[in-house]
């Protein structure tokens, strides 16, 4: 009996294992059918995230088992898709039906699929910023399936920052700019970023980049407080033009930093007096040669070459910026030629002379900028541009104005 | 499996409609004609089993094999018994809304582009749930006014484009049905079953619903005609219904017609110059003939088909100016089933 019964389950183990694949298949089919059957039911409800669940599930009963799905559930799929706002899935699913439909379905599908191409556009759409902006058609669309894709894609840029795919054509607002998409076409990618994503200490910029600057001024100086150790009062044009960086605390706060050069050319006296007096100074202070030489005759016009240093706050409103802040100046290179009076050896009064000094002075001050954007280049807004100063170097004020024009970052840009 | 020709034959001075033909066995009813008359959508209604709805692209008088819409989870692979699909509006771009249900299902509204996508539904459950039924759209096309049960009353609502948003209405104890924007979709004429009869009302946006004509009888689907709605009423009491007209701020109302064929589902039928309503006539011996009453003067013409049991006539201007009418009617008193057909009944209105 034994015996028997130990073979009795051998055969009965011999027989489980060779049922074992036809088994697992027929579970598979068994939860084809019932997949099948669900999106049916489903459908009938309009009860689409039902289907879309189902027709996933077919998907990976597929991967398993190779049972690909039939048009009848790829359909299913691609109305489940539709009816969600994925636009997308829908057509890669309706694609999928026409692949393996008989000729006689295929006609809808592929229908179906002309009509998506000549109502929709591709387009490529990422933000950056820290709160995701609507995706804003300028019409609302009749048809329900693109009222979805419109809400999907939003609700995609909202949860990943990006949305790439099919949007029904039309005018859209996307943050501050503004989307076209034509149907059947591809829009050019667009990408709205909050400048400068550099984070510090938990710091987010809303913009930064390079701003320039550059125009022609006019400065004058006034007289020096010591008029025997200094030139008196001199003025000239000369180019100004600087570089340097701008952040945005916010989109309409920013602060500055620019380095740049200021010139100044003013002309040499017009009278001839006949005595020439030459003088090294420095900072416009008297610093005769210690053994009172006097210097070599020197008739050059006035000329300065100086560096400067500005950073300060800049306010944005549209095209309209404003920016202000302190300023310091240091002269490498200047020389100054001013009438002086009372030349005479007894200092008497009716003499003149002109008097040449070279020097350079540092100063301090407060500068202003007004500018108004014009274009678009590359990122940065370019436009005119006007600036005014007065600096001190203790002796004597200086004033200053440019008119050129200005480079600053954009606030925000398209790629 | 179905063949649509359209045949105009001069017979003795009766112009013979042209016929489609369907192959499914079923009542023809409610045809209505896209703007331009493009293409035309008709109900099929097999009694007990299911009503679908047909639609044939339509050009030069010559029309394509009728395709039957079918509503999501009713594809014809695995049958559409069952549903009801029935109707159909026309938007002005020419997109279809109409009502279905699939067995046991709630009547949803739904959207197809003829020659496009599938059939989808309009507005989803989370927008507003309920049977929907009585779709109408403005004349811009851009609101539309329907009538979901959700509270269990028939209130009306209505959906903007513009914001996507549904916003409830009309609301009453009675059930509302067959809104119609006036032309400027500045008001909405409809009607409201209370006290066990049917009248109409006016409501203004932001306004309460006013008494537009109530009385004897029903007073039903609503219709306009610049200041005027054109009805359907039976104040003269069960089974004779009359065409009414009145115009709103005041007026009476005129009988522009008496004991009419009440088509199926559908409004008055409004000719295409706006100055006339087509109908046919409840008398089976009269019931052969096309008729249109003028609503100025009430000059009456009579188009004779050639046919039995003429009913639920529209009428279209093509983009040539020619003017067709589309009815149904049984091709002879023997036949089983009522067939759609079309008419060119160009130069023939009063």
């Amino acid at each position: 009996m034994n015996l028997s019964f130990t073979w009795a389950m051998v055969v009965l183990a011999l027989l489980l294992l060779q049922a074992t694949p036809a088994m697992g298949q027929d579970v598979d089919l068994a939860e084809h059918v019932r997949l099948t059957e669900e999106m049916r039911r489903l459908a009938r409800r309009n009860a689409w995230n039902g289907v879309e669940a189902a027709y996933r599930g077919l998907l990976e009963l597929a991967a398993r088992n190779g049972d690909a799905p039939t048009f009848e559930e790829h359909y299913l799929g691609a109305q489940a898709a539709r009816a969600l706002g994925d636009v997308n899935a829908t057509y890669s699913r309706l694609n999928a039906a026409v692949k393996c439909g008989s000729p006689s379905e295929v006609r809808s599908a592929i229908d179906w699929l002309a009509n998506i191409d000549a109502n929709y556009g591709t387009v490529s759409l990422l933000s950056q910023l820290d709160s995701a902006p609507q995706i804003i058609p300028r019409k609302m669309p009749f048809a329900p399936d693109q009222r979805a894709a419109i809400q999907k894609a939003s609700q995609l840029v909202a949860a990943t920052g990006r949305y790439d795919g099919l949007l029904p054509a039309g005018v859209y607002e996307f943050g501050s700019e503004s989307l076209l998409v034509e149907p059947g076409a591809a829009s050019a990618p667009l990408a709205l970023r909050e400048a400068g994503q550099v984070r510090k200490r938990g710091l987010s910029l809303a913009y930064s980049g390079i701003r320039m600057s550059g125009g022609m001024a006019y400065t004058g100086a006034g007289p020096g407080s010591t008029m025997d150790a200094e030139p008196g009062s001199f003025s000239g044009l000369g180019p100004r033009i600087a570089v340097g960086l701008e952040v945005g605390l916010s989109p309409g706060l920013g602060l500055l930093a620019q380095v740049g050069y200021q010139g100044v050319f003013g002309q040499r006296p017009s009278n001839d007096p006949a005595v020439v007096e030459a003088y090294e100074l420095q900072g416009w202070s008297l610093d005769l040669q210690q053994d009172g030489t006097v210097l070599p005759f020197d008739d050059s016009a006035t000329q300065m070459h100086s560096g400067y240093l500005w950073s300060g706050l800049a306010l944005r409103a549209g095209a309209l910026g404003l920016a202000a802040g302190p300023l310091y100046v240091a002269t490498f290179s200047g020389s100054v030629s001013t009438l002086r009076d009372g030349c005479g050896q007894d200092g008497a009064a009716g003499q003149q002379c002109v008097v040449y000094y070279t020097g350079g002075p540092r100063a301090g001050g407060v500068a202003f900028e007004a500018t108004y954007d014009l274009v678009d280049l590359a990122g940065l807004r370019a436009g005119l541009s006007f600036q005014a100063g007065v600096q001190t170097d203790t002796s004597r004020w200086y004033n200053w104005g440019q008119v050129g024009f200005a480079m600053l970052p954009a606030t925000s840009r398209r790629d | 499996m179905s063949l649509f020709a359209f045949l105009f034959t001069l017979d003795l001075g009766v112009v013979q409609a042209g016929q489609v033909y369907i192959a499914e066995e079923g009542h023809v009813y409610n045809p209505q004609w896209a703007p331009g008359g493009t293409w035309i959508a008709f109900e099929l209604n097999r009694y007990g089993d299911a009503v679908d709805l047909y639609l044939a692209r339509v050009n030069g008088g010559v029309a394509s094999v009728p395709v039957k819409v079918v509503i999501p989870g009713a594809t014809s692979s695995f049958s559409s018994r069952g549903s009801v699909v029935t109707g159909p509006v026309w938007h002005p771009e020419g997109h279809v809304i109409f009502e279905g249900s699939n067995a046991g299902g709630t009547q949803r509204l739904y959207f197809m582009s003829p020659g496009g996508q599938s059939a989808a539904e309009l507005l989803p459950v989370s927008q507003i749930q309920g049977d929907l039924t009585w779709p109408a759209l403005s004349p811009d096309g851009r609101s539309l006014a329907f009538v979901s049960d959700t509270t269990g009353n028939g209130d009306i609502y209505i959906w903007e484009q513009s914001d996507n948003q549904v916003r409830g209405t009309i609301t009453s104890p009675w059930a509302e049905a067959s809104p119609e924007f006036s032309p400027d979709a500045s008001l909405l004429a409809f009607s409201r079953k209370n006290s066990g009869s049917e009248d109409l009302f006016l409501w203004r946006n932001g306004g309460d619903a006013e008494t537009l004509r109530s009385g004897n009888g029903d007073q039903s689907r609503p219709v306009w005609v610049g200041d005027q709605v054109v009805y359907f009423t039976n104040e003269r009491g069960e089974g004779h219904w009359d065409i009414a007209v009145t115009t709103v701020g005041g007026g009476d109302r005129r009988i522009l017609a008496r004991d009419i064929r009440l088509p199926m589902r559908a409004n008055p039928a409004i000719t295409p110059d706006q100055r006339s309503v087509a109908y046919t006539l409840s008398d089976p011996e009269l019931a052969d003939r096309l008729m249109v009453t003028t609503l100025a003067s009430g000059t009456t013409v009579e188009i004779p088909t050639g046919l039995v049991a003429c009913g639920e006539p529209d009428l279209v201007q093509l983009g040539d100016g020619r003017v067709f009418a589309a009815f149904t009617a049984l091709p002879t008193a023997s036949s089983d089933w009522r067939q759609l057909h079309v008419l060119d009944v160009t130069g023939k209105l009063p």
